[in-house]
């Protein structure tokens, strides 16, 4: 706050925090203009900043409260009804108070902003009640209060919430009276008391890191005891414990607030956001002392507001349309807080139309994220997807409120980034939800941590699925290696496997000294994380690494409580590194190719092929009927063809790279060819089974093959980039042609059986 | 008017180095580094400083030198001046010494690569010459080749 005076610097923290309250009320004033507690305390936050400002000499301030209280004093008095234009005009006021008090914070000056409008306006209701009635009873009894009332005239009190006593007293009472009605979302409960007091969030930074310096001193004394010291000193380090112990979690407490904090905006914002749009609106919070980190609050705030302007906007039907659909006129925001586990669960729910999956297949196609015969394949929750693509909207115009196509996306990245993560469901006719889940905190995470390559690594509970331990030698179904990838088979689906030691190019006796896989989730599809050895489980504090350390698989690192540093890795940048995890939206490589997997919008699912020179090329996996792992001598020569028997029929064998023209003389993988077993990809093309022998499989990706460019030999359609690098894209028909140009005129004898 | 500058000398291989005093916050001996696969190789790793996850930055791997032997003494220079916790790791640490800046002049023609580049310039002291270390090339890791030589 640099050079401001201590007194300005509080005032304004103060007022502030009322004036997110002042909304709240009015909103609820004008639904229930009698409610006295409600008005005396909107008109008690104006009038004491309009005697603050007047001590402190802002004068543009203090005229704009000055009539603005006046209009309070009538509606206090009973004899104006906050009519909604009353309402709207006292708002505005607010927010010329607001402007005047960012403005004063920068500069210490009121601006030259002109503020004479809103004062004739909140004047110009004045006179019309004075001539209405003549009598200027109310206004003098509101001159009577004024000066009862502005003796004591409250220095700014270090007080958070900063209310008089009084008024606290009424809050909670109001509290009680307004309980059960669902629209009064008042955020700050009668658990905040007069006991409360404003602190720097840096002051709790530096306890946070003290504390964690405390701890580690501990367990150095307790790490030096042994049987010979001394019972004294037992007892003490005993004690050092358990208050070291305390005093952590009570910092870690002061951290948290209640998400009203955050909240008390939107009453206000709703109202607004309902006249603007025409439509009418109510709002219901529950939940709102559910407690978070305040660093976790203020990355999710906007968030939060998007996805309620989302709902208005895009949910919640015109009156007129929501009578006919036989709903109420008013639509239904809700929002929840709760906890679950050790996260924080906040929904957004409407109770409007639900997302209209035409509209928004029909932009897609038109944005060119899909294509019409895409499109047809694509399930429900696919479409529902599009709408957090960047620069997707589905509002027919631009509005003030919505429609710019920055949205679900920028939430959901905002959220992410704080190690959160958003769900949609929608319900034709009967509304959206959004859920947002995200950590308690920033600060803590539960972690796990393991060994590899002789270095200890934390990785984040949330993203472990489970853990498996290998049985040494006993165990049959232990690791193994299907077309060169390492593969686990856990409950009859193939685990993609990453050796995290060589993963991190650290020495290791490979992955024979492995014990454990920790089963990752990384987006949407699990790998397998081979570490030396799990050890424990624990609650660490994230510090962030530095600039230079970027671009690693590592979220952060922390200080165990033995003093040493150990990295948090960034499970789905390892996953990347390591190609098992391919930009997220591929599934799990499933064992049986008849599972129902569809790729996602826009992308063709593909498999990926590796050549012997270490060139990928890629299959369409619609041709694609198995994979298998057959033993090279079943593999018999027939004339020029390769044949296997398989499954009781003849099966003809095509080896990719001699099939393909060479561009280079190859140096073949002598390795791969002496191997034991051949990779075969078992093809299905006009009802007739042919199988590929490649070098490799790799993985199944979602490609998107739009801006393929065309092939540069025969047998192939097209090049792509998949997963980053350049694919072959084969065209099956031509590969086959290339070997048996007769295959496909010859009497269908090798039907396969699916 | 010619103000004395007062650097703090190491040494790193046979090089005596000096950085402007004021961009030292503290030294400290017998720090161990956690080492951080994958990442430059001129970062040594990461020490705990009370609390605080410092980024160490070896200057014989940064300048290109041969690395010492793992029993090698070194000392760790930490900078109070950078954006984020950055330490310097060095073979040793000598005294302060005040120089006037008329004796500056431009680095050595013997010194190549990217010594060459981290150097500023040099001041004459008795008996050999003091290399003025241009901090913010040191610590600019972007532009810097690692173990190149």
């Amino acid at each position: 706050m640099g050079g401001m005076s201590a007194i300005i610097a509080e005032f304004l923290a103060e007022s502030v925090e009322n004036l997110d309250i002042v909304d709240q009320d009015i909103v609820t004033l004008e639904k229930d203009s009698s409610n006295v507690e409600v008005i005396e305390r909107v008109f008690r936050t104006i009038h004491t900043i309009k005697g603050t400002c007047g001590f402190l000499a802002f004068s543009k301030l203090e005229a704009v409260t000055h009539s603005a209280e006046t209009v309070l004093a009538l509606v206090r008095d009973g004899s104006l009804d906050l009519t909604p234009e009353i309402t709207t005009t006292l708002l505005k006021a607010i927010d010329s108070v607001r402007e005047i008090l960012a403005h004063i914070e920068k500069d210490e000056t009121e601006g030259d902003g002109d503020y004479s409008e809103i004062a004739r306006e909140l004047d110009a209701i004045d006179q019309s009640v004075a001539k209405g009635k003549k009598k200027p009873a109310p206004r003098a009894k509101g001159r009577a209060a004024d000066k009862v009332e502005s003796k004591p005239k409250p220095p700014p009190k270090k007080v958070t919430r900063g209310r008089s006593e009084a008024v606290t007293k009424e809050t909670a009472k109001r509290d009680l009276d307004t309980r059960d009605t669902p629209t009064s979302a008042d955020p700050v409960g009668p658990t905040v008391g007069e006991s409360s007091l404003r602190v720097d969030i840096s002051v709790l930074d530096q306890l946070m890191n003290l504390v964690g310096e405390l701890v580690l001193a501990r367990n150095q004394i307790s790490q030096n005891l042994d049987n010979n010291s001394s019972l004294a000193l037992t007892t003490a380090s005993q004690r050092l414990d358990s208050i070291t112990g305390e005093l952590q979690e009570a910092v870690m407490r002061a951290r948290m607030q209640p998400i009203s904090s955050i909240l008390s905006s939107l009453p206000r914002f709703v109202r607004d956001l309902a006249i603007a749009s025409g439509k009418e609106l109510t709002i219901d919070i529950q939940g709102q002392e559910t407690d978070l980190d305040k660093s976790v609050l203020e990355a999710i705030k906007t968030s939060l507001l998007h996805l309620v302007r989302n709902a208005v906007d895009h949910g919640i039907e015109a009156p007129d349309d929501r009578e006919a659909a036989g709903k109420p006129r008013a639509g239904k925001i809700t929002l929840r807080a709760a906890h679950e586990g050790g996260s924080v669960a906040i929904e957004v729910r409407d109770d409007g139309k639900g997302l209209d999956s035409e509209r928004i297949l029909e932009q897609a196609i038109s944005a060119g994220i899909t294509s019409p015969e895409m499109a047809a394949e694509l399930t429900g929750s696919q479409i529902e997807q599009f709408v957090f693509r960047a620069g997707f909207s589905t509002a027919r115009e631009v509005t003030n409120v919505s429609g710019r196509g920055v949205g679900l996306d920028v939430v959901r990245t905002n959220v992410e980034s704080i190690g959160g993560l958003v769900e949609m469901q929608s319900e034709p006719t009967q509304g959206t939800t959004f859920k947002i889940k995200i950590p308690l905190t920033l600060a803590i995470v539960s972690v796990i941590l393991v060994r590899a390559g002789g270095q200890r690594f934390a990785l984040p509970q949330a993203s472990v699925v489970e853990l498996v331990r290998l049985g040494r030698g006993k165990n049959e179904l232990g690791i193994e290696r299907l077309h060169g990838v390492p593969v686990y088979r856990l409950r009859g689906n193939l685990l993609p496997l990453v050796t995290l030691s060589e993963e991190l190019g650290l020495s290791s006796s490979g992955a024979g000294s492995a014990e454990s896989i920790v089963v990752l989730q990384g987006d949407s599809r699990q790998f397998g994380l081979l570490v030396d050895s799990i050890d424990d489980s624990q609650e660490i504090v994230v510090k962030p690494l530095g600039r230079r350390l970027s671009g690693l698989p590592f979220a952060g690192a922390t200080i165990l409580g033995d003093g040493s540093i150990t990295l948090i890795l960034d499970v789905f940048r390892v996953g990347l590194a390591a190609g098992v995890v391919s930009d997220g939206r591929a599934r799990s490589m499933s064992a049986d190719p008849a599972a129902p997997s569809t790729p996602a919008p826009g992308l063709k699912r593909v498999l990926l092929l590796q050549g012997t020179d270490d060139e990928r090329m890629a299959l369409d996996l619609s041709r694609v009927s198995r994979l298998e792992s057959l033993d090279r001598s079943r593999i018999e020569r027939v004339g020029d063809n390769l044949v296997v028997q398989y499954r009781g029929e003849i099966l003809p064998i095509i080896d990719l790279q001699r099939a393909l023209p060479e561009r280079r003389t190859n140096r073949r993988n002598e390795q791969a060819d002496n191997a034991d077993e051949a990779s075969v990809v078992i093809c299905t093309i006009d009802g007739r089974s042919c199988g590929l022998l490649v070098h490799r499989i790799l993985d199944i990706v979602d490609a998107n093959l739009k801006d393929a460019t065309t092939g540069s030999r025969k047998g192939i359609e097209a090049c792509s980039v998949i997963s980053g690098r350049i694919n072959e894209i084969i065209d099956l028909a031509a590969v086959i042609r290339l070997v048996d140009p007769d295959f496909f005129s010859r009497v269908v004898s090798t039907e396969g059986k699916q | 008017m010619t103000e004395q500058k007062q650097y703090c000398t190491l040494r790193v291989a046979d090089l005596l180095l000096g950085i402007e005093v004021g961009e030292i916050q503290e030294i400290i001996r017998d720090t161990s580094f956690m080492p951080v696969p994958m990442a430059h190789p001129a970062i040594r790793g990461l020490i705990n400083l009370r609390g605080q996850i410092v980024t160490a930055i070896d200057l014989r791997r940064r300048a290109g030198l041969a690395t010492n032997d793992d029993g090698a003494d070194y000392m760790t220079m930490v900078l109070g001046t950078a954006e984020e916790p950055l330490a310097l790791v060095v073979d040793s640490v000598g005294d302060v010494v005040e120089v006037a800046p008329d004796t500056f002049e431009s680095p050595p023609d013997t010194l190549r690569g990217e010594a060459r580049r981290m150097i500023d310039g040099a001041y004459k002291l008795e008996r050999e010459l003091l290399l003025v270390l241009n901090l913010r090339v040191v610590l600019d890791l972007r532009s810097a080749a690692g173990e190149s030589a």
